[in-house]
């Protein structure tokens, strides 16, 4: 072996420290030591110390954790003969050790990830043909054409580029339902499609039956197809004209290279953003995984596709059989299959497509549902760990992704654990006031420090707490489910074209609500029994704290359920980008301001003339990769004089199947505007100032929440009377 | 070991000492009940000319007066306090006076708010309760007599336990509980045995049944008519060690005196030793045999009251051979282990020595199953701990409790651990309705245990509604509150085990390290004195019995010949060597200033207290007074103490005794730090020879630690003086096991040399990793 001595020199150590952490050193001992460690990592962390630095901080992290969990194993278990307080104890033994094992794996897979590739631009030349897949089932034709005409205006040689729509919602099954409406439906898109994919120059494809799910759909479009690489892109993934350039290139240098896969990028918040109100200032949940677990991923050979915005190789498809079906995450399961036939992965950490999020709380939950239960499915079909033909690592590496899924069980323990204390006056944590300052807290705090050391400006203080609560709660009956009986899901589609028009409780709000009860109830008893039992008050402060904890993360959950209204129909996406106002005849210089998918508003420069509402007008500007200027027909929907300028409003009135591509070069052709979004939302604003950020939000939150349920109770009793 | 072989053992040797090689191997050590000792495994040790033993008849009548007193607590007082209480004594009689004594007599005194009507004392002998009166005697001391029942006296051990169980008469609180006492008088405490009068023989296994005097004490007087004779010294020596182990009592004392003292007291055992030529002119009645072999026997006073032992031959070198005679049976050869310490030491119970992993039930250690109706329930054993324990700093036993108490009990009441009196531990009673206990795991700090014997206490403390109420009577209700079951269990982990030099508390606790060396032990004594032989027999018997064994010892008359050798020193402060005093830390002054006038040394003494005293007075605003201030919090919270925060130890400071000291045991290593000297001092010989005495005791003995022990005049606490530097000596064989604990041990006593190991090996680790981490994987 070419490094074992480096090997030798690490296990050697690793033996030394497991030696010294193992030693059953006293209470002071180990006081001093945490002291030591945290103001260690402290000044690491405030130097913004990197490079080995960074594995320093991390190694005196990873050395805590160990202690705590000696501590925790050989010392607070109550006694295996009561009952009683050992079950939960246990319980909550194991929950903490399966938060310290998935702590050991993401730190293995983030230790040191890829840093971003610098831009790999294809050049012209032998360049591989390509078939970009699109697959359907239930949008709208709007949202399709957007996708559509965004992949056929992509910079790649035309003759080598292949558009197809997958569409399942055509199929011959559907169009000859039983049932009339749906037959009708389905006859009606077939068609509608058909002539939308005709007139935008893309391939429409669909198949008798509804086997095997978007597996199935893609499966087909490779028996259709010829291209050597495949680049799969989401009904609501428009990708911008660079993302062949940014990709392909990587397919010449590996011929063993199966995937390349890019950043999922959003353009409307998720639902816990918008209720929150956190989308233009807090980066989103998915940059944690797309911007350090990917590359962390990707420094083991092991980024794995996800469904969309990726490019694939035919061969390598070929020789595994197409994409997998057997579970409900068809992505992941395929790209498993793949690195274990010794095919390489790429990761490229640059925003490429821009998406939707799911616009309600409940079909945000669906689509959660979905990713946990199919993990759940890949972890017991494939179990990775043991799967021939991975390296370690990537066993590692797939192991951590799938585990992940896993944690409601924890989330909801450590939801409950106080309760068995505070209502049942069990104990199932043995330890003094001093011990756990000396372990617990040392632990705890070294936790938030490495956290905010390994995702800092990815991910704020509590709010991973605060996005695996709110799916815990019914995600653990899904994940029970996919356990019991992991044959029965079956792939649904997420909605993402739904808004919500008017404020409301979400439909499956209820549970959390009932949650913030009671633990508000133990909140007040932790109160009442601090005083009125002085000989245990340190044991009630502390789980009184830990409590007040989970009720501080429950009320924020109630202001995420409760959903705002939104007004704009889609979300409006910031450019700067001159053009023309066509009005009366007239050219007058504008520039746009922002865009969506219906419309636009622009500064008009010398429009002297009333614009009435409703009045007929055109937009012009050169589209990327063309050289003349295009037009656009709009809608006047409102102006605003601003002075030397006029604000003015319009809505997008395509005709044709142009005016699509045109209106998708507006929104999506330029990838650097999704970029620099997300660099704008890139801070990180440390533990103290997180913390004390995410009370506020908390508290307010937790307001809002109740305040929508009297509004909805109000609301019913009117119903009611009425 | 069971009882009887020590019995047979006894009748066995009633005879003679020297037996055929058979007889020997039948016999087993015969006052230590440990039964350490595997039968068989003793070779006689006896050459061609084998001393005989006779015992002479009784010639002349006893006198008329009344019987013999046989005291029976080794103490100068007894307090039995608390609600509940009771102390358990060994008794060792003879045949004889198993078979006569008929009646126990007992004075007490009594606290006045003591209730009579809900409180008694009772005696238990051998398990069987002989009386029971109530308590009422608080005006003076009250003497009452049990008797006792034919044939429930045994020759040998007998166990005798004195119990109270005390009410308040009005007063329903814990605090209460603690003005409850009643204290038995040892002078007025006695089994009564009539003279002896049918002319039986005494034996030298007798010895054994020396007892104590009214003030608790056993004292052997020894006269050496030649006590100058380097010879003599090393018989005696050897000697004194021997009837040490026979009686095994805890507060043993040797006088070595050249005449006959006139009269002897219960507890008082007289033995001349010396050639027969010297010993006639003392003792008309010397056997003949004397001049011609060497004898140990029991022989007339002149004065015929009593009998004296004699120890003689017709020179030095058959005394000593007498001397082995006397001394082998009772020794223990080296690389025999025990497992339990002497059981005499303090508790009639058996007292396990726990050399690592073990796991002992209550019923085991004595404790019995007990329902209790009061406020505050106390009960206890008692451990031995060799001297190589090194787990003070970081080690834990557990207390597996089986109790219970009933929804009497209000939470807030809690049990407690105490070991050697200090606090270790205390669990809350936090239900109302009553509750069990099934093996509830109790941590318990080994921080206060020590090398030899070590007492664990558990005291329940109950409140209850009732007794907040306290309505008259209440004190006495008799509804059990609280049961502790002898199913319980005192669990200890494998512990440390390495030897640490200076430690006078393994010394008084197992004799380490003169414990089972094979060389024998150098001991120089300033000058052949009565003095200073008094007390080195007096400081070899206390080792002895602490050890199980005869420590080897040889005279050495000049302290410069000792040299690589372990070492014990007598001496008076003047006549030490300056090198000695210097390796055992004594300040070199002290050898002309001890036992002076005061002089300016007291005056430096008083401008430190006064300095002390004013730096205590401005504490509150300068920034020094915040730090201490800091410092008393996380002493007083985490137990850190800034010296504790050091990386290295400092240097002892040497001892000066001041003017109050009379008595001064130091240890220290010789210059090659391969040995360990131990020095007796004080500022003359007859304070030596008080010092000593009062040491023996064993109160005092205990009480020896650290590298340095200063006895004062007064009765207080001995002064101990914790040694800073300390030289580790191995004394189990090398194993990764014992190294890991052993280092536990040392880093939870230097805890920033663990902080210091702990971040130096995450940095090389985090070094390592990333250097691993640039070589696996994808590279950057």
């Amino acid at each position: 072996m070419r490094h074992s001595g480096t090997v030798i020199l690490w296990a050697l150590v690793s033996a030394l420290v497991i030696l010294v952490i193992t030693l059953p050193i006293n209470l002071q001992t180990q006081l001093v030591a945490s002291i030591a460690v945290v103001t260690f990592m402290a000044v690491i962390k405030v130097l913004r110390a990197e490079g080995t630095w960074r594995l320093i901080a991390l190694a005196f992290g990873t050395a805590v954790v160990l202690r705590y969990v000696y501590w925790r194993t050989t010392s607070t278990l109550p006694p295996v003969n009561q009952l009683e307080n050992f079950i939960p104890g246990f319980l909550v033994y194991l929950a903490e050790m399966y938060s310290v094992m998935m702590l050991a794996l993401s730190l293995f897979v983030v230790a040191m990830p890829m840093p971003p590739r610098k831009s790999r631009t294809a050049v012209d030349g032998r360049l591989p043909s390509v078939d970009v897949f699109v697959p359907s089932y239930n949008e709208d034709t709007a949202l399709l054409a957007n996708t559509l005409a965004a992949a056929k205006a992509m910079d790649y040689p035309a003759d080598k580029l292949t558009v197809w729509l997958l569409d399942d919602g055509g199929t011959e099954q559907k169009r000859n339902a039983a049932s009339v409406v749906e037959a009708q439906t389905a006859g009606a898109r077939h068609r509608e499609l058909q002539a939308l994919c005709h007139d935008l120059g893309v391939n429409y494809l669909t198949r008798a039956r509804n086997e095997h799910a978007k597996a199935g759909n893609m499966n087909n479009g490779m028996q259709h197809s010829t291209g050597e690489l495949i680049a799969v892109f989401d009904a609501d993934h428009a990708p911008a004209r660079d993302f062949l350039r940014e990709t392909v290139g990587y397919f010449a240098d590996d011929p063993k290279l199966f995937l390349v896969q890019t950043p999922h990028f959003f353009l409307n918040p998720d639902p816990l953003e918008r209720n929150l109100r956190t989308f233009e200032t807090m980066p989103s949940e998915n940059e944690m995984f797309y911007g350090i677990i990917q590359r962390g991923l990707d420094k083991w050979n092991a980024a794995f596709f996800c469904g969309s915005a990726a490019v694939l190789r035919r061969a390598a498809l070929n020789e595994a059989g197409g994409f997998s079906g057997l579970s409900i995450t068809e992505d992941c399961e395929t790209a498993l299959a793949l690195h274990s036939r010794g095919w390489n992965s790429v990761y490229v950490d640059k925003p490429l497509i821009a998406g939707l999020q799911p616009a309600t709380f409940a079909s945000f939950i669906g689509q959660r549902s979905r990713w946990a239960q199919g993990m759940m499915q890949i972890l017991r079909f494939r179990f990775p760990l043991f799967k021939r033909g991975l390296s370690p690592s990537q066993r590692l590496c797939y192991m951590s992704s799938m585990l992940f899924w896993l944690f409601p069980f924890p989330r909801t323990i450590f939801l409950f654990a106080p309760l068995f204390y505070l209502f049942f006056d069990l104990e199932i944590f043995t330890a003094s006031g001093g011990e756990f300052l000396g372990y617990t807290l040392a632990y705890m705090l070294v936790n938030l420090m490495m956290q905010n050391y390994l995702y800092g400006s990815f991910r704020w203080p509590w709010i991973s707490e605060l996005y695996e609560y709110v799916q815990s709660v019914h995600l653990l009956p899904a994940v029970i489910s996919v356990m019991l009986n992991p044959t029965k899901p079956t792939f649904k589609v997420t909605a993402k074209d739904e808004s919500i028009r008017v404020s409301r409780l979400s439909e499956i709000s209820r549970p959390f609500f009932v949650i913030f009860a009671v633990l508000f109830v133990a909140f007040l008893m932790s109160i009442y029994r601090f005083y009125s039992e002085p000989y245990k008050a340190d044991v009630t402060f502390v789980v009184g704290g830990w409590n007040l904890l989970n009720l501080l993360i429950a009320g924020c959950a109630l202001g995420v359920v409760s959903e705002r209204s939104e007004r704009a129909a889609s979300r409006r996406v910031t450019i700067k980008r001159r053009c023309s106002f066509v009005f009366g005849g007239r050219d007058y210089p504008a520039t746009l301001e922002n865009v969506s998918a219906h419309g636009a508003r622009m500064q008009v420069f010398g429009l002297e003339t009333e614009a009435p509402v409703g009045a007929t007008a055109e937009l012009r500007f050169v589209p990327y990769g063309a050289e003349h200027e295009e037009a656009l027909p709009v809608d006047i929907r409102n102006h605003e004089n601003l002075g030397n300028v006029v604000a003015i409003g319009c809505r997008f009135m395509p005709e044709i199947a142009r005016h699509h591509a045109l209106v998708a070069d507006l929104i999506f052709a330029n990838s650097n505007q999704w970029s620099d979004f997300q660099v704008s939302r890139r801070s990180n604003p440390g533990l103290v100032r997180g913390t004390l950020w995410f009370l506020g939000i908390a508290l307010y939150q937790t307001s809002r929440g109740l305040l929508y349920l009297l509004r909805s109770m109000g609301g019913r009793k009117e119903e009611a009377a009425s | 070991m069971t009882f009887s072989i020590a019995r047979a053992a006894m009748l066995g040797l009633s005879l003679v000492l020297f037996a055929p090689a058979g007889f020997a191997q039948e016999s087993a050590v015969p006052f230590d009940m440990s039964g350490e000792r595997p039968a068989g495994d003793r070779t006689p040790e006896a050459g061609g000319n084998e001393p005989v033993v006779t015992t002479m008849p009784e010639k002349k009548a006893p006198p008329a007066d009344a019987a013999v007193r046989r005291y029976i607590i080794p103490a100068a007082s007894l307090l039995l306090g608390g609600e509940v209480d009771s102390q358990s004594f060994p008794i060792y009689l003879t045949k004889a006076q198993a078979s006569v004594a008929t009646a126990i007599h007992l004075g007490y005194s009594n606290a006045v708010v003591v209730a009579p009507e809900s409180s008694n004392l009772t005696v238990v002998v051998n398990d069987v309760s002989v009386g029971s009166v109530p308590i009422q005697s608080p005006e003076g001391t009250k003497d009452i007599r049990f008797d006792l029942p034919a044939g429930l006296l045994r020759p040998g051990v007998n166990r005798v336990t004195i119990a109270v169980a005390q009410r308040h008469r009005t007063d329903c609180t814990i605090r209460s509980t603690y003005d409850l006492w009643t204290a038995v008088d040892p002078a007025r405490t006695y089994l009564a045995v009539p003279r002896e009068t049918d002319g039986r023989l005494l034996t030298a296994d007798d010895i054994a049944a020396i007892g104590v005097g009214p003030e608790g004490r056993t004292r052997f007087t020894m006269v050496v008519p030649e006590m100058g004779q380097p010879a003599a010294a090393s018989a005696l020596m050897r000697l004194g060690q021997g009837l040490a182990l026979m009686a095994k009592m805890p507060n043993q004392t040797f006088d070595v005196v050249e005449t006959l003292p006139k009269t002897a007291g219960p507890g008082d055992l007289t033995v001349l030793v010396g050639t027969a030529d010297d010993l006639s002119p003392l003792l008309p009645d010397l056997p003949a045999t004397a001049r011609s072999s060497a004898i140990s026997t029991f022989v007339d006073t002149p004065s015929a009251d009593r009998k004296v032992f004699v120890v003689s031959g017709p020179d030095w070198p058959s005394i000593e051979a007498a001397v082995e005679g006397i001394v082998s049976p009772v020794d223990r050869p080296p690389g025999v282990n025990r497992e339990a310490l002497s059981v005499r030491q303090r508790n009639a119970s058996e007292m396990p020595l726990v050399t690592g992993e073990a796991l002992l039930t209550f019923a085991s250690l004595g404790v019995r199953t007990s329902e209790f109706g009061g406020r505050r329930f106390r009960a206890g054993f008692d451990i031995g701990i060799p001297s190589d324990f090194y787990a003070g700093a970081y080690g834990e036993a557990t207390l597996l409790l089986d109790a219970a108490y009933s929804a009497e009990v209000l939470p807030g009441s809690h049990v407690d651990v105490y070991v050697n009196g200090s606090i270790a531990s205390t669990v809350p009673i936090t239900s109302r309705n009553g509750g069990i206990f099934r093996h509830l795991p109790i941590r318990v700090t080994m921080r206060h245990l020590r090398p030899g014997p070590n007492r664990i206490d558990l005291e329940a403390v109950l409140m209850t509604r009732a007794d907040t109420v306290c309505a008259p009577g209440a004190t006495a209700l008799a509804e059990p509150r609280f049961a502790l079951f002898d199913s319980s269990e005192f669990r200890l982990p494998r512990f440390a085990r390495i030897a640490q030099l200076p430690n006078l508390a393994a010394l008084s606790g197992t004799g380490f390290p003169y414990n089972g060396q094979a060389d024998p032990a150098a001991l120089y004594l300033d000058r052949l004195d009565g003095d200073t032989l008094s007390a080195a027999a007096t400081f070899l018997g206390k080792l002895a019995v602490s050890s199980g064994r005869a420590i080897r010892v040889r005279p050495e008359t000049s302290a410069l010949a000792i040299s690589g050798r372990d070492a014990i020193l007598v001496g008076t402060i003047s006549q030490l060597p300056p090198l000695v005093l210097g390796q055992a830390h004594i300040a070199a002054e002290s050898a002309s200033a001890w036992g002076a006038p005061a002089s300016g040394g007291s005056q430096q003494g008083a401008t430190q207290e006064a300095f002390a005293e004013w730096q205590s007075r401005v504490r509150g605003g300068s920034w020094r007074g915040q730090i201490s201030a800091l410092e008393s919090w996380l002493q007083a919270t985490f137990d850190i103490s800034f010296s504790s925060l050091s990386l290295l130890p400092g240097a002892e400071t040497p001892v000066a005794p001041d003017e109050k000291a009379r008595f001064l045991v130091a240890q220290g290593d010789n210059p090659e730090e391969t040995a360990t000297w131990t020095v007796l001092t004080a500022p003359s010989g007859a304070a030596l020879k008080a010092g000593m005495d009062d040491l023996a005791q064993d109160v005092r003995w205990q009480q020896l630690d650290g590298y340095a022990s200063l006895a004062g005049e007064d009765a207080g606490a001995l002064d101990t003086r914790a040694a800073a530097r300390t030289r580790f000596v191995t004394t189990q064989p090398w194993s990764f096991a014992n190294l890991r604990l052993i280092a536990a041990n040392w880093l939870s006593s230097n805890i920033l040399a663990y902080a210091a190991i702990f971040c130096v090996l995450s940095i090389l680790l985090g070094i390592a990793t990333s250097g691993l981490l640039r070589r696996f994987g994808r590279s950057s």
